[in-house]
């Protein structure tokens, strides 16, 4: 399984992404990654976000359903700004590889919204999946970018309208983390 | 004829085109129950597009360009939207066509139906791509983007590189960084123009909206 995390922009440093590695690190051995545009003074392996087509912030998650992604395999994906408590990876682990797997906002269970406010009780926080399958989460947005960007605040809502076939973590993944 | 927003506020929207605005809502609505690429959020998509800070921004843009208009035959707009350009500069007397180019197929759609003036023509394809077609790109055009925040850069340049060396080019861009679909802000004037490859500046400017953001304009060649 490869670990990766995210640095888009600058709202998190080098320093978080090391951070949050060294605690992953006390967890696993699994090979790590930083996904950015900017690698200066992350000590971990990184990868480019590839430049096109340009997406700001958290939609850079999207570019690993790409068909084009450099990793192979099993992948988890952990957000920078969430803290890691326990092990997380047993939660992981077993999961059914053959979807995405996200966390479930277990606590908007009894929310309601109509379907054009686009809300969601997906959290892609922790993002599982298997490099190279389900490629149509990256196909569909790619079919429409700008008006995709603005209709749904990030993309845990974009892939919820889209009603893509994916799987949610056991809640007691939300022991190992504090969001 | 000089456009201001006070002439906006003291109705300077025609009666048709606000009829337009509302049937075509309307319609958004009507076939949002039938076709699966038509949804909600497309209602408040074409009102966003008809704000008015919209209409500011465009506006702006027709006042300064009106001595570039003068001898020209046709304005090509890059991510026109739903055509609110399109309609202001053909309000503007410009009897020219206008095309509106935009890489979203549904804005064809909305924008016909908001349309009041001919020779006003929307293409769903990507407008950088004009460069390519020797009846477009010549000095006869002038080129029209009020969405450089919405381009990327090294495309937007690639575009200006090619394009015919006297075509005027009126740019916008803004500093408005937190909106995700703003994948190239600028911080300042300056810093758009050192970016962009342009030969001559005629006129250049900024416009603050509201303490929000600034909005940036570069009409050159």
């Amino acid at each position: 399984m490869n670990i990766i995390l995210l640095k888009h922009g600058k709202k998190y440093s080098a320093d978080d992404v090391n951070r949050q590695a060294e605690k992953l690190m006390n967890y696993a051995d699994y090979p790590i990654f930083c996904f950015t545009e900017d690698s200066k003074d992350v000590i971990i392996d990184c990868m480019e976000i590839p430049k096109k087509p340009k997406l700001m912030r958290w939609w850079n998650k999207l570019h690993v359903y790409r068909h084009d992604f450099v990793l192979s395999g099993r992948c988890v994906m952990f957000d920078l700004d969430m803290d890691i408590i326990k092990n997380p990876f047993p939660y992981i682990e077993n999961i059914d590889w053959r979807y995405p797997t996200f966390i479930k906002d277990y606590w908007k269970e009894d929310m309601y919204w109509e379907s054009h406010a686009y809300e969601t009780k997906l959290n892609s926080s922790i993002m599982a999946w298997t490099a190279h399958r389900n490629t149509e989460y990256w196909w569909w947005f790619e079919q429409n970018i700008d008006y995709n960007t603005r209709k749904y605040k990030g993309m845990d809502r974009y892939i919820w309208d889209y009603d893509f076939n994916y799987k949610t973590f056991d809640n007691g993944i939300h022991e190992t983390i504090i969001l | 004829m000089t456009l201001t927003i006070k002439h906006l506020i003291m109705g300077y929207m025609k009666q048709l085109f606000f009829e337009k605005i509302i049937s075509c809502l309307s319609k958004v609505y009507n076939d949002s129950q039938k076709r699966k690429d038509i949804d909600l959020f497309r209602i408040k998509d074409v009102l966003d597009s008809l704000s008015q800070g919209q209409f500011e921004n465009k506006i702006w843009a027709v006042e300064e360009l009106q001595p570039y208009l003068k001898d020209k035959d046709a304005c090509i707009v890059i991510g026109g939207w739903y055509g609110l350009i399109s309609y202001l500069i053909k309000e503007s007397s410009f009897d020219g066509y206008v095309w509106n180019y935009d890489l979203d197929p549904v804005c064809k759609i909305y924008g016909e139906q908001l349309k009041i003036h001919d020779k006003v023509h929307f293409i769903d394809e990507d407008g950088l791509t004009f460069v390519n077609s020797e009846t477009r790109n010549n000095e006869k055009k002038v080129l029209i983007c009020t969405a450089c925040e919405h381009i990327d850069q090294e495309d937007l340049n690639q575009m200006l590189v090619k394009k015919n060396k006297d075509m005027v080019v009126c740019l916008q861009s803004n500093n408005y960084y937190d909106i995700d679909s703003h994948i190239n802000c600028h911080d300042s004037l300056d810093h758009f123009i050192s970016e962009l490859a342009l030969r001559e500046i005629y006129y250049s400017g900024t416009k603050n909206w509201k303490g929000e953001y600034d909005r940036f304009m570069v009409i050159g060649r």
